[in-house]
């Protein structure tokens, strides 16, 4: 294409100016060559222009939302690589920003633990053997105090045993004896070392006094 | 080293540190007791006759098993049979004795004198049926919860032994 096709060209694109657009216009006028031309160029665009729209009837609505939202994503990179020329986001934006990937878990943490101050608080966590369990022990107390006929045990007879949830399977460790008086028996104090530790036996001797530390 | 520099490295350790700040919450929580050691103005105590005697698989029951260990000690052994008598509970007021009248007929009076170094201050009053004067009357001190075995009165065709625990309430 020659320069002057150019400048055909840039006149049915109406991309001329009013000068160059009065020259074309001459020369058109005297040359038939260059209006065949043009008129071949304007048959050209306009079955571009009807191609392109034609194709662009056949894309969906859906299909320009992805484009836009491609060209979008473009733009970002775009911009990500060449940083925009406005101010520093300030201390604080670019905190949260920072922040933004662990504050939903600590915010997570954060709660557990609150959840678990105002529970520890409220005294919902209390020992076994706190006020909450006295009733039992008073109905307890209530049938160890009583003064149940004294009988003799027999040998097959079926032992009595209250079911005590409250007073739990017992320690083991040494008791320190401060003061110890038998009546009319003897006895001693004896240890019994286990493997969990250490148990205290107060021996009430009747017969003949036992080997240990006699009282 | 500028301002901005300070600034910034403060900023980089207390966003370095905010990830830890619930688990030091917590940590505080878990370490701070749930009470503040309050004074023991009341115990539960379970008191447990059982009869030994010399005849015997050596089988030990059940229900005294929690005193395997000591049935089994060398200071038991001649014993070969075991039994449960009775087993009571009792509620003790601080210096305001409770007493269990066994079935056994004996009687075993308990009362909390108080707390010291973290155990429970105890006296302990057995008495055998029809007499007045104890067959042992002790003060002691145990872990809360400790064990003491008293007996050896001869009962029945055996002898008879109390185990006493006792857990201090506030």
């Amino acid at each position: 294409m020659t320069g002057t096709e150019e400048q055909l060209s840039a006149y049915i694109d109406g991309e001329l100016g009013p000068e160059e657009r009065a020259e074309v216009d001459q020369w058109l006028a005297r040359d038939p060559q260059a209006r065949a031309l043009v008129a071949e160029f304007g048959l050209l665009r306009g079955a571009v222009t009807a191609g392109f729209e034609a194709e662009a009837a056949k894309v969906p609505e859906a299909r320009f939302e992805q484009i836009w939202d491609e060209i979008d994503r473009a733009l970002d990179r775009e911009t990500a690589v060449h940083p925009s020329t406005q101010p520093t986001p300030s201390l604080w934006s670019r905190m949260l920003s920072v922040l933004r990937p662990v504050w939903v878990p600590v915010a997570a943490t954060a709660a557990v633990a609150a959840v678990v101050v105002g529970i520890v608080g409220s005294g919902a966590i209390t020992r076994t053997n706190g006020p909450a369990t006295q009733p039992a022990l008073a109905s307890n107390e209530a049938t160890s105090t009583s003064s149940a006929p004294v009988a003799p045990v027999l040998a097959d007879s079926k032992p009595s045993v209250e079911v005590d949830p409250v007073v739990p399977a017992p320690a083991l460790g040494e008791a320190e004896i401060e003061r110890i008086e038998f009546g009319s028996k003897a006895g001693r104090i004896g240890t019994i070392e286990g493997k969990r530790g250490t148990t205290t036996v107060i021996w009430i001797s009747e017969d003949e006094p036992p080997v240990g530390r006699s009282l | 080293m500028t301002s901005r520099n300070m600034t910034s490295r403060l900023l980089a350790s207390a966003i370095t540190l905010l990830p830890v700040l619930p688990a030091f919450i917590i940590g505080g929580v878990a370490m701070v007791p749930a009470e503040v050691h309050a004074e023991i103005k009341a115990a539960a105590c379970k008191v447990t006759a059982f009869l030994a005697t010399r005849e015997g698989d050596g089988t030990i029951p059940a229900d005294l098993q929690f005193l395997e260990e000591q049935l089994r000690d060398d200071q038991f052994a001649a014993f070969k049979g075991f039994r449960l008598l009775e087993a009571k509970t009792l509620k003790l007021g601080l210096g305001i004795p409770s007493t269990a009248d066994l079935q056994s007929g004996f009687k075993l009076k308990l009362s909390l004198l108080g707390e010291e170094d973290t155990k429970l201050k105890l006296h302990a009053n057995i008495v055998a049926p029809g007499r007045d004067k104890p067959l042992v009357d002790t003060a002691y001190k145990i872990d809360d919860n400790g064990l003491l075995l008293v007996g050896g009165v001869r009962h029945l065709d055996g002898k008879v032994f109390f185990a006493i625990h006792c857990r201090g309430e506030v």
